[in-house]
């Protein structure tokens, strides 16, 4: 029944941007992110916008998938907008009623705002759209080892977090399972007040969590069994490695770095 | 050489509890043999089987493996490495996403290079016949094929021992020979094999067999040895094969047929000689 | 109360590419105190079929009928649910409570019984699957593989269903675990109740059941006496079903011209017949 589910939004395809070391992409995000708040004028966003066209483009994605990571925060951009629009003042009036004025500079700074947010948000969506969560995990293990020096679990954070992906499916199809046993002994689960409902979860809950530690209790056992003893003296089988492709990514992403910063020093189409 | 295990005198007594899981247990298990430890729930089976992979340390007595004898941490992961141990729940035994991650979580604990890793682990899925789902999430195979993965996972490391710990149990039919007789080709390929189980229709199949009651070794012997004392095995709240109950209940009503009979097969053959 | 299902059939995942045909039209009734075993492979349809039979389901077409009412029409939906009483396979893991007696009570509670009357129906149910007064307060989580699964068992029985469904009853019991087990769904069953079993043990139906429907790619592939259906060797065997080990050695010693009736599933009626042949020699 839950052979379907896919975690995340991974978008699985084989593509150049795909196949970019998750480090890379990781880091350009971040990157990226700098751009856009560094950037101070809609000219500055074209270059990064274009740039973002051709990330999709090679990707094999659709322009859709990125723009529905928009949805959940639709509402964050337009409370931007608004308040931007009537808070800031400046420049010549273009309509007044009553308390509210707006002004051109208002509705600029408005407009740049929200594309600000559509832009960082655009630019996360084609992260995790091209990269597995397992390669997440691999890519941010990597870029935290040398912070293991100073006891930071790099190493730690990274199995618990694939374990996690490993087991969601099996505990939501163990969830469905005791859901079934519990309403075919007469419980229910929908009707009544937040209290009662809550209530009634318990005969879900507790034999979830029961379950949940066995199966970590033997999966640790498991795991030692396989000699693990932790992250040092590990080897991995797929290490990650910095190929040409890496390079040409950090290439093309400086030319749109170094194209918002002469057109910021130059002031074109500048606010 | 040395034995792939040897226990003398192993005992295992968990905090809390009043007496010994195991108990005083000898057992020898020469190299490239197929040994059943059968049980019931309960009878100490398991338990010996994690003594001899060193996830428990013994509280009194000896246990070697592999000539390594286990006292500490230390031994205890040297031994590891060669004695493999694949466990009852399938789903609680795979650590990655993929199958193919899985199967080299161990190589990798063991810090093995990463090229060896993909030969072996491309070696490894072949023997179970899983190499077309290399690339599968775990909770998409069915639980023999999940069983299969944790199998490739141990082979990878190269163990000359692979413990089962009760790895059928819950397996459908198909399942179960299958896991089975992956096992029975492991051990023609001389990886030594220990199977605890409480089906008493796989014990019967092994070389030989110990049977474990209440944390001690109570019989031992080939199959055929174990089971023609039927009455003995059922004391100890263990079946019979169904062919040595036939033959018993033929020879009560004064048919002369061989008591020692496991097998349909041999039940076969002895009922056309009689007939 | 009997159940009949009319061309039930039930689609996983409908207009999604990951839809597949779980139930092909599947028609048949189960009648009063009737002690059915529904075999067949992983993934021929068995649970989704039993889960049908309480509603948990709802069938994509089709209709099961219990007691001539259509349980998914019904207003009394709840009530027949309880009528029909389902164990799960692995019913120990819905075991939550703190303690065995409360945990029991679960059923008869939601049932909409008092307190007192819930805790006799517990108490009653208890003593079907032999765990008696001294394991009331006990933790459920603290008893033995095979006690906490009678527990679960006791749990359903609680509810005084008419019809008990049992999902592999005997899966991962060691052999006492598995005999206890199966004693207590004989017991219930001699005392009236209709006992709907599903297994992969051959060896187990062959004991226990009266009737055995072979289920293959959600379609009744058989559906007969047990010696009737174990009678079909060939048909069986093509299926990848194991036969019991007596019908097994009937039908070769049958092809070697021992002319042994083809009514024989059980190790008993075997060595019967066998002493029979072999005496007249």
């Amino acid at each position: 029944m839950l052979n379907n589910i896919t975690l995340g939004q991974y978008f699985p395809v084989d593509s150049p941007v795909h196949r970019l070391d998750p480090r890379t992409k990781i880091l350009l995000t971040v990157a990226l992110m700098v751009a856009i708040f560094v950037c101070k004028g809609f000219a500055g966003f074209g270059a990064i916008f274009l740039f973002i066209l051709l990330c999709v483009r090679l990707a094999k994605l659709k322009l859709r998938f990125v723009l529905r990571g928009i949805k959940p925060i639709a509402v964050i951009v337009l409370l931007t907008f608004v308040l931007n629009l009537f808070l800031q003042s400046g420049g010549r009036v273009l309509w007044h009623w009553w308390i509210i004025t707006i002004t051109v500079d208002g509705l600029r700074t408005a407009v740049f705002m929200a594309i600000r947010l559509l832009m960082l948000v655009m630019g996360t969506q084609l992260l995790t759209l091209t990269t597995s969560p397992i390669a997440l995990t691999d890519g941010l293990e990597s870029l935290f080892k040398p912070l293991s020096k100073i006891g930071f679990p790099a190493h730690e954070l990274a199995m618990m977090m694939s374990i996690a992906l490993r087991f969601i499916p099996t505990l939501i199809d163990e969830t469905n399972k005791i859901t079934q046993a519990q309403k075919a002994r007469g419980a229910d689960f929908e009707s009544g007040n937040l209290i009662r409902r809550a209530k009634a979860m318990l005969p879900l809950l507790v034999p979830l969590f029961v379950s949940a530690f066995r199966r970590a209790d033997e999966l640790a056992m498991a795991m030692e069994a396989r000699c693990y003893r932790g992250g040092s003296g590990r080897t991995k089988m797929k290490p990650l490695k910095y190929k040409k492709r890496d390079l040409c990514a950090v290439g093309a992403y400086l030319a749109v770095l170094g194209a918002v910063l002469v057109l910021n020093i130059f002031k074109i189409g500048v606010l | 050489m040395h034995e792939a295990i040897s226990a003398r005198n192993l005992s295992y007594h968990y905090e809390g509890a009043d007496k010994n899981a195991v108990d005083s247990v000898n057992i020898e298990i020469a190299r490239g043999e197929f040994v059943a430890i059968l049980g019931r729930n309960g009878s100490g089976k398991s338990t010996l089987g994690k003594l001899f992979n060193g996830l428990y340390l013994a509280s009194q007595g000896e246990v070697f493996v592999s000539g390594t004898q286990i006292t500490d941490e230390n031994s205890a992961y040297e031994a590891r490495k060669h004695c493999g141990m694949v466990f009852q729940d399938p789903d609680n035994q795979m650590v990655a996403t993929i199958v193919e991650e899985d199967v080299a979580f161990g190589c990798e604990n063991l810090g093995v290079a990463p090229d060896e890793i993909k030969r072996r682990v491309q070696k490894a899925l072949e023997t179970v016949g899983m190499s077309e789902y290399a690339l599968s999430a775990p909770h998409m195979l069915s639980g023999g094929q999940k069983q299969r993965a944790a199998i490739a996972g141990v082979l990878a490391m190269q163990p000359d021992i692979i413990v089962f710990d009760e790895s059928t149990s819950m397996l459908d039919p198909s399942g179960r020979r299958d896991i089975f007789s992956l096992a029975q080709r492991l051990n023609e390929r001389g990886v030594t094999i220990v199977w605890i189980t409480h089906f008493m229709e796989e014990a019967a199949l092994c070389q030989r067999l110990y049977v474990m009651d209440g944390g001690r070794v109570a019989l031992q012997g080939t199959p055929r040895e174990v089971f023609s004392d039927a009455e003995a095995v059922q004391k100890l709240g263990l079946d019979v094969p169904d062919m040595t109950a036939l033959a018993r209940q033929l020879k009560q009503n004064g048919i002369d047929v061989r008591s020692d009979i496991i097998t349909i097969d041999e039940m076969e053959v002895e009922l056309c000689r009689l007939a | 109360m009997p159940i009949s299902v009319k061309d039930l059939t039930y689609t996983y995942n409908p207009g999604t590419p990951f839809e597949t045909r779980a139930l092909d039209g599947i028609s048949l009734t189960i009648n009063d105190g009737e002690f059915v075993g529904i075999i067949g492979h992983t993934g021929s349809g068995k649970s989704t079929f039993i889960q049908h039979l309480n509603a948990l389901i709802k069938p994509t077409s089709g209709q099961v009928l219990v007691d001539g009412e259509d349980i998914n029409e019904s207003k009394e939906k709840a009530a027949l649910r309880m009528r029909v009483g389902l164990v799960f396979q692995y019913p120990e893991y819905q075991l939550f409570e703190e303690t065995v007696l409360k945990d029991v009570s679960f059923g008869p509670k939601n049932m909409g019984l008092s307190e007192e009357e819930a805790t006799q129906s517990a108490k009653w149910a208890l003593e079907k699957v032999g765990l008696g007064e001294r394991y009331y307060g006990r933790s459920p989580f603290e008893l033995s593989g095979g006690q906490k699964r009678r527990c679960a068992v006791a749990g359903v029985l609680a509810m005084h269903p008419e019809v008990l469904i049992l999902d592999e009853p005997a899966a991962g019991l060691d052999p006492v675990g598995r005999r206890e087990i199966l004693d207590i769904i004989r017991a219930i069953h001699s005392e009236g109740t209709t006992v709907i079993m599903v297994s992969h043990s051959m060896d187990d139906v062959a004991r226990l059941c009266e009737r055995v429907i072979v289920l293959e790619k959600g379609k009744v592939a058989l559906d007969g006496s047990c010696a009737e259906v174990f009678g079909q060797v060939e048909k069986l065997s093509a299926m990848g079903l194991t036969l019991p080990q007596a019908a097994l050695l009937r039908d070769r010693l049958n092809k070697r011209g021992f002319d042994l009736p083809e009514s024989i599933y059980t190790i008993e009626a075997l060595s019967q017949a066998l002493t029979e042949k072999l005496k007249t020699r």
